[in-house]
């Protein structure tokens, strides 16, 4: 039954969201407020991981979101249900296939659907900051001002943005640089 | 019937291939569908391969794969996407089974909780650069601006598929409104 389940709500992931993997990173914390299959702080440690290792990003989010649900089979449900939508809609379109983006009523529904999966994306890398940059239940606890940032991950994005901008670095090296930089900072 | 078999096995190797070598998906698969399927086997020419990337992001899902399926289906119809596909996922899936297996257990070692640290700040940096990219091209006046602000905002209350749901709805009914369709 959790299988079912499982299928079901990355199929629909896979049928709503527009921009790729960091757009499907709302729909995983809507699950995880609904079914509880994995906490906020597991997403996130899901997505880091997610960019070290072989494989499209979302592939990956879904397996690992799947694998937290159900287990071993789980994690591969989850991906199949994320890919099926577009294996049945791109078979269906192939037909037709370069009238479909020509046509004015579906250029009209992604008029209008584009900002909303841009908005998708900015609440994904909202969320993450929050995580990543910032220590709110610290706070909480504490009251201490200085509390509220995580101080090396704010130094550590401050290095790659200018690293970045005098160099522009493969997305692969930044991970490795930043992990790297995570490691050190704290020793 | 033999030629047709023979495709699809290739067709799922060469996907399998792809999705080992690349880290990330997205347009990072690029140069690998350049190299492997236009330059080296022919499969798709130039052209096609981008018009294959602009209609993936038409379509809702991962821009990889709509270009992997659109690839597999354009050789070997609808059994061709699904190899082709499945070549492509199976390591994500093979690589996330052996991380969670072996390596998900020690999460909570400080080594690797700082490593995620310094991780989730690249992540950072590349989640604004695939949004700057995004933004670049859907959002460009007043209303398209609106609809983001909107989204973002009803992003916190509501559930994603709505949002995409009712935005796809309101961009319709705009242009209706305005005879543009």
């Amino acid at each position: 039954m959790i299988y079912f389940i499982l299928f079901y709500q990355f199929f629909k992931i896979g049928l709503f969201s527009f921009g790729g993997a960091y757009a499907t990173i709302p729909f995983l914390y809507d699950l995880s407020n609904r079914f509880g299959w994995f906490s906020h702080e597991d997403i996130v440690n899901m997505l880091a991981i997610s960019q070290s290792i072989p494989g499209p990003i979302g592939i990956n989010l879904a397996s690992f979101s799947g694998f937290q649900a159900a287990g071993l089979i789980g994690g591969i449900i989850a991906p199949i249900g994320l890919i099926t939508p577009a294996i049945i809609m791109i078979s269906f379109i192939s037909k037709f296939l370069n009238k479909f983006c020509d046509n004015p009523t579906v250029n009209a529904i992604l008029w209008g659907l584009r900002p909303a999966a841009c908005a998708m994306i900015a609440y994904a890398m909202f969320i993450i900051m929050k995580v990543a940059l910032f220590n709110l239940p610290k706070f909480h606890l504490t009251g201490q001002i200085q509390d509220i940032f995580k101080v090396p991950a704010i130094v550590i994005l401050i290095i790659l943005v200018i690293v970045d901008k005098k160099c522009p670095l493969h997305p692969a090296w930044k991970i490795i640089l930043a992990g790297t930089l995570g490691i050190l900072i704290q020793l | 019937m033999k030629n047709k078999l023979k495709d699809l096995i290739e067709l799922f190797y060469v996907f399998l291939l792809i999705g080992t070598l690349n880290f990330g998906g997205g347009y990072s698969v690029l140069p690998f569908f350049q190299k492997e399927i236009v330059q080296k086997r022919k499969w798709v020419s130039e052209d096609e391969l981008l018009n294959y990337y602009v209609l993936g992001q038409c379509l809702p899902g991962l821009i990889a794969i709509n270009a992997s399926t659109f690839i597999g289906h354009k050789k070997q119809r609808t059994l061709g996407a699904i190899f082709a596909t499945a070549g492509m996922v199976t390591p994500a899936i093979i690589s996330v089974l052996i991380v969670t297996i072996f390596i998900y257990n020690f999460i909570h070692l400080t080594i690797v909780q700082n490593a995620i640290l310094g991780i989730n700040a690249a992540v950072i940096l590349l989640i604004f650069d695939a949004l700057f990219h995004f933004l670049k091209k859907s959002v460009r006046d007043k209303s398209t601006l609106f609809i983001f602000l909107l989204a973002f905002l009803l992003s916190f209350k509501i559930s994603p598929a709505f949002i995409i749901f009712g935005a796809g709805l309101f961009g319709f009914s705009i242009k209706k409104i305005r005879g543009e369709i």
